[in-house]
């Protein structure tokens, strides 16, 4: 009987308190973002888009302004993946135009950098071009976004025909992506300076940054910026005057385009890699 | 009054042959449920005992995995205490009894380095040999305690850290040579362009004082009169011009070498500092992954897998590939 209390004693020591049941609000935004999440994951955007539209909700509801603040980005995100550039900026508008919510610095340097991206994807570099330069400032010389910062701005750069700027941009960007072993920024910068040496008349140079952006993203995988190099590839080989090897890059860059099967039509994908 | 015949319900009726059908079928499922049990823990299989003695048999247990290659091969079946230490009797499965040669070693190990389960591992010899066979006495390698590990990983670090001290005290004596040398070496970049511009100025003027001497050569086959006092000029201009040239040449080729030995020795430092850096980068790199692995098996192990649970970031990265014109 004694050893008996004392093994129940041992026991009770071992208990811990439960832990404190979370808000139905709570828990609620987290299924939104967990679902979201695996949304993504497993390649539905659409349905990516309504979970993370669902949180944003929520976490206004709440006025969490971090959860609001990261719901938004996710949605801009989302959204441009969907093509939807005018409904990313109107996520971010949330965080942006938002006087009262006292957000993070962190999510609103990240707000202002994902502005930039949807600006310059609006065909606004002169906007594009002052969010990028409010992100820069907010970020000081060496924050987690340095390189996207500078690849934004030389894409800018390259978009008003500055292309020296713009390759200068995109090799710094290349330099601060490989000192963080960022090598998804790596390869954006290289395809961002590839693009600036054909401009520039360097189309040697140019090939062999572009290939060295489709060796990355071919290791990570990511057909969009796969169809993005060859793209490049073709046009730079082109304007090299190696006909053969443009036309080698385009047919694999429609091959890529036709199988990533995002909704384009194949005259549409053509187009694009035919575009000058 | 005479008791009734006892006459039995009709329902009972092969009541005996009901029971002992009943029996039979259970009889027979007991049997089916024992054998099966049998065929899974392996009592169908030949084994084989062989045997080592330890000092202590501190952490062996019955029962305890006994692997080859990582690969369980039998059990620890009895410990028994015998003189100056333990008799620890292994049961090998038979069939794998041809791939365990004599001479091989016993050794007392951890799955995942130090935490993990306990297992007996066998070490065969290099070469093989013939195969055990059964009541064979193994030798035996105990665990290391923690004192010893320490003593091991001390051991490997010494030479690496005294690597790194050496290598730390040239770059502090060679500091002045490093920054002479990027300096000079600065200033013969620097100079290049200039060279670079002297020897094409040396080559246009070679250039021209070809021709010139090309036109002079043809004025004194037209002029036979005037032939003397041309030649003369033509002359004189050579011979004015060629010590000027041979002045430049030899500044400009003084110049690339100069910078070529610079480059060559700023390599040379380069190679050596890698080179004596190697063996410290190949022990940083073993010993990272040998961390690795002891705190992915202590993210496994039961009162520590909770403090190791994984926070993932929510935020979809941050990506500029967003804003390129093909997307």
């Amino acid at each position: 009987m004694k050893h008996a209390f004392l093994a129940a004693l041992l026991l009770a020591g071992c208990a811990s308190p439960p832990p404190p049941a979370q808000p139905v609000s709570q828990s609620r935004l987290a299924e939104a973002e967990a679902r979201a999440a695996a949304a993504v994951r497993s390649g539905d955007h659409p349905g990516a888009a309504r979970f993370y539209e669902d949180a944003l909700r929520i976490a206004v509801s709440i006025e969490s302004p971090d959860a609001i603040a990261e719901n938004a980005i996710n949605l801009s995100i989302v959204a441009q993946w969907l093509g939807h550039d005018a409904e990313a900026r109107k996520a971010l508008a949330t965080i942006l135009d938002n006087r009262r919510a006292a957000f993070p610095e962190k999510r609103l340097l990240q707000a202002e950098l994902r502005r930039a991206i949807v600006e310059l994807a609006l065909k606004n570099p002169a906007e594009a071009a002052a969010w990028a330069q409010r992100a820069e400032k907010r970020c000081g010389s060496s924050c987690e976004h340095a390189a996207t910062i500078l690849n934004v701005q030389a894409q800018i750069a390259l978009e008003s025909n500055q292309s020296r700027e713009a390759a200068r941009l995109a090799q710094s960007a290349g330099e601060r992506a490989r000192s963080r072993s960022d090598r998804a920024e790596t390869a954006n910068a290289l395809r961002t300076l590839g693009r600036a040496r054909v401009y520039l008349g360097e189309y040697a140079q140019a090939i062999d940054a572009l290939r060295q952006a489709f060796a990355i993203d071919r290791d990570l995988a990511d057909p969009r910026k796969i169809f993005a190099d060859l793209t490049e590839l073709s046009r730079a080989s082109a304007a090299a005057g190696d006909r053969q090897s443009a036309d080698d890059y385009r047919d694999r860059a429609i091959a890529v385009g036709r199988a990533l099967n995002d909704g384009r039509s194949i005259t549409e994908i053509e187009a694009q890699v035919r575009r000058p | 009054m005479s008791n009734p015949a006892f006459n039995p319900p009709v329902r009972f009726t092969r009541l005996v042959l009901k029971v002992n059908a009943f029996l039979l079928v259970a009889l027979l499922l007991a049997a089916a449920f024992l054998g099966l049990v049998a065929y899974k823990q392996g009592w169908f299989i030949k084994h084989t005992t062989v045997h080592f003695l330890t000092p202590n048999a501190l952490g062996i247990n019955p029962g305890m995995p006994v692997k080859l290659y990582g690969f369980t091969v039998g059990s620890v079946r009895e410990l028994d205490i015998v003189t100056n230490g333990v008799d620890v009797r292994l049961s090998i499965m038979s069939d794998h009894l041809g791939r365990i040669p004599k001479g091989t070693l016993a050794k007392f190990t951890r799955e995942a380095g130090v935490i993990g389960a306990s297992v007996i591992d066998l070490i065969p010899p290099k070469g093989g040999g013939q195969p055990l066979e059964a009541g064979d006495r193994l030798a035996f390698e105990g665990s290391r305690n923690i004192n010893e590990i320490i003593d091991d990983l001390r051991k490997q670090l010494v030479p690496a850290f005294n690597e790194l001290k050496g290598v730390l005290a040239d770059m502090a004596k060679s500091k002045d040579d490093v920054t002479g040398s990027l300096s000079l070496m600065r200033q013969e970049m620097q100079v290049l362009p200039e060279t670079h511009a002297a020897l094409r100025r040396l080559l246009a003027n070679t250039d021209r004082a070809v021709v010139e001497l090309s036109r002079q050569a043809g004025a004194t086959l037209k002029a036979a009169e005037r032939a003397s006092d041309t030649a003369e000029r033509a002359a004189g201009n050579i011979e004015r011009a060629v010590p000027v040239l041979a002045g430049k040449l030899s500044t400009s080729l003084d110049s690339l070498d100069a910078a070529t030995g610079q480059l060559r020795k700023t390599a040379e430092e380069a190679q050596d500092t890698l080179r004596r850096a190697r063996p410290i980068l190949d022990r940083g790199e073993t010993a990272a992954r040998e961390a690795g692995e002891v705190m992915t098996a202590a993210k496994r192990v039961w009162p520590l897998a909770d403090a190791f649970k994984e926070n993932g970031d929510r935020m979809l990265a941050i990506d500029s590939f967003e804003a390129s014109p093909v997307r």
